[in-house]
């Protein structure tokens, strides 16, 4: 009994977790060690601390050559003998992949090449790592009139019955808002809104929406946080 | 330098020209050169009620379209020497308003007046906007109702944005709220806003509460700007109206319901 509890206990620690490396490629049209050998002599020459110990994938995804089986160990010696640790393989013939095997390295699936096929229709810009600035409105939002803010938006004034407020992120209000309130409009289904004094004709996150009507009258007024969770708005007293 | 001054609202009936007559007359009591223009073209009030309907000869639109001079169409005020009524056209109807021809009257008249009064039409279409397109100030008329407060609120935010002073990125109009037509029994009933909560709603400066009063009616009937009825709550709060815009300090009257004396509840109607 004891010891099942230990092992428990033990176990509980020892967890699975995925985790994303970078990892050195060395990529060529064909296994060649001797290309190996001077391409690595002179680059290891430039920096020797930065690749010892180094691990590496030998990449023959945009190889069409069909290897002798024999290559891989030469090359994977070669590769040793500069202080580098290949680990694994991608691409390249079946055969080419089961000499790997026998190698004790692994195969790495040619993710490349499935993601190209997986989504071509995927150049859409991702959002550059620089981060939206926060807009900040501290005029009364009349009623006709449209707030619109790519990132965040605090609100200093309030918002007329009849305006409407609009952010990709989300909204902070620091007083009452009577007109309409969408955070996440681009379908940020973690923004949320901060509300002073809720009273608005509409409140919605990423698309799920709630009018005045069916807004729990205890909430009305009051100081309240919106967020989404799955496609229900939950509202908290804050 | 003359100050143009805007009367507006967005929804009609809410007092406007009523408003700007009161504030025409205020002004040139006070010994202030003053004009009020007529910008609701095809439906004229504004002369019934400065009570100058009989002598129009000349009309705004006459005098935008160059169809006579401005001192033709100027008609004097026959109790203030200071008072003079720029009438709309019945005739005609507001495309015959353009921001040219209006900037133009304006200019010209500013060499004459300290004050000019410009009375919007109700809507938020060209009469309105032309009204408010070269203003300095505006009075933004307003009833403790729901519907009137979301159309002052819409046109607040008209006038932040469409106006020459917004266009030219200048100081902005200074806004005004005045409520009208105030009943505290209603109020204390639950039938009317609160003037806490308009400027709540709102949040603007307020410059005044008009008390509903039979008086304005009466005024509106016999031409007389009501400002000139100074035994009547509608024209004394008028009267602090322009006393406050001039930049006196005066306490709020007329917002909580009046207590009768013995005598007044024996013999009161």
């Amino acid at each position: 009994m004891t010891t099942t509890k230990a092992f428990v206990a033990e176990s509980s620690k020892v967890e699975l977790k995925a985790g994303a490396f970078t990892l050195l490629k060395l990529c060529m049209p064909e296994l060649d060690a001797d290309a190996i050998d001077s391409l690595l002599c002179e680059r290891i020459a430039k920096a020797p601390e930065f690749f010892r110990n180094t691990p590496i994938v030998i990449d023959l995804t945009q190889s069409d050559v069909k290897m002798e089986e024999s290559d891989l160990a030469v090359a994977v010696g070669a590769i040793r003998g500069y202080g580098l640790i290949p680990v694994g393989v991608r691409g390249g013939s079946k055969a080419f992949q089961e000499q790997a095997k026998l190698l004790e390295l692994a195969v790495f699936s040619d993710t490349r090449r499935a993601a190209r096929k997986a989504s071509p229709k995927k150049p859409r810009t991702t959002p550059s790592s620089m981060p939206v600035a926060t807009k900040v409105v501290d005029t009364p939002v009349r009623s006709g009139q449209r707030v619109y803010a790519q990132g965040d938006l605090v609100l200093l004034a309030p918002v007329s019955s009849g305006a409407e407020v609009v952010a990709n992120g989300s909204i902070h209000a620091y007083t009452a808002i009577r007109g309409r309130v969408l955070a996440g409009v681009r379908g940020d289904e973690q923004a949320a809104i901060f509300c002073k004094d809720l009273r608005a004709e509409l409140v919605s996150i990423a698309g799920r929406y709630k009018v005045s009507e069916d807004l729990e009258a205890r909430f009305m007024g009051r100081l309240v946080r919106v967020t989404l969770l799955g496609d229900a708005l939950v509202f908290n007293k804050l | 330098m003359s100050r143009i001054i805007v009367v507006t609202s967005g929804k009609g009936g809410v007092g406007k020209t009523t408003t700007a007559a009161a504030l025409a007359m205020g002004l040139a009591e006070r010994g202030f050169r003053s004009v009020v223009i007529d910008f609701d073209v095809g439906l004229r009030n504004l002369d019934l009620i400065m009570g100058c309907e009989r002598r129009v000869v000349y009309d705004f639109i006459n005098v935008i379209q160059g169809e006579a001079r401005l001192n033709q169409a100027l008609i004097k005020d026959k109790r203030n020497e200071n008072l003079f009524i720029l009438p709309a056209s019945q005739t005609r109807d507001k495309e015959a308003l353009t921001k040219e021809g209006v900037g133009k009257v304006l200019t010209d008249l500013s060499e004459d007046f300290d004050y000019i009064v410009c009375d919007s039409p109700a809507g938020i279409e060209l009469g309105a906007t032309m009204a408010m397109y070269y203003a300095d100030d505006a009075f933004v008329v307003t009833n403790p109702e729901v519907s009137s407060v979301r159309d002052s609120d819409r046109m607040i935010g008209i006038l932040s944005s469409k106006s020459q002073r917004a266009e030219e990125d200048r100081e902005p109009i200074r806004e005004y709220l005045l409520l009208t037509r105030y009943s505290p029994q209603r109020v204390e009933r639950g039938e009317m806003l609160s003037v806490e909560d308009v400027q709540d709603i709102l949040s603007l400066d307020l410059i005044g509460v008009i008390p509903e009063s039979q008086a304005v009616l009466n005024a509106s009937n016999s031409g007389v700007p009501v400002i000139m009825d100074g035994e009547s709550t509608a024209g004394q709060a008028y009267s602090d109206v322009v006393a406050r815009y001039l930049g006196e300090q005066l306490p709020h009257r007329f917002l909580e319901i009046e207590k009768r004396g013995l005598l007044g509840r024996l013999f009161g109607g």
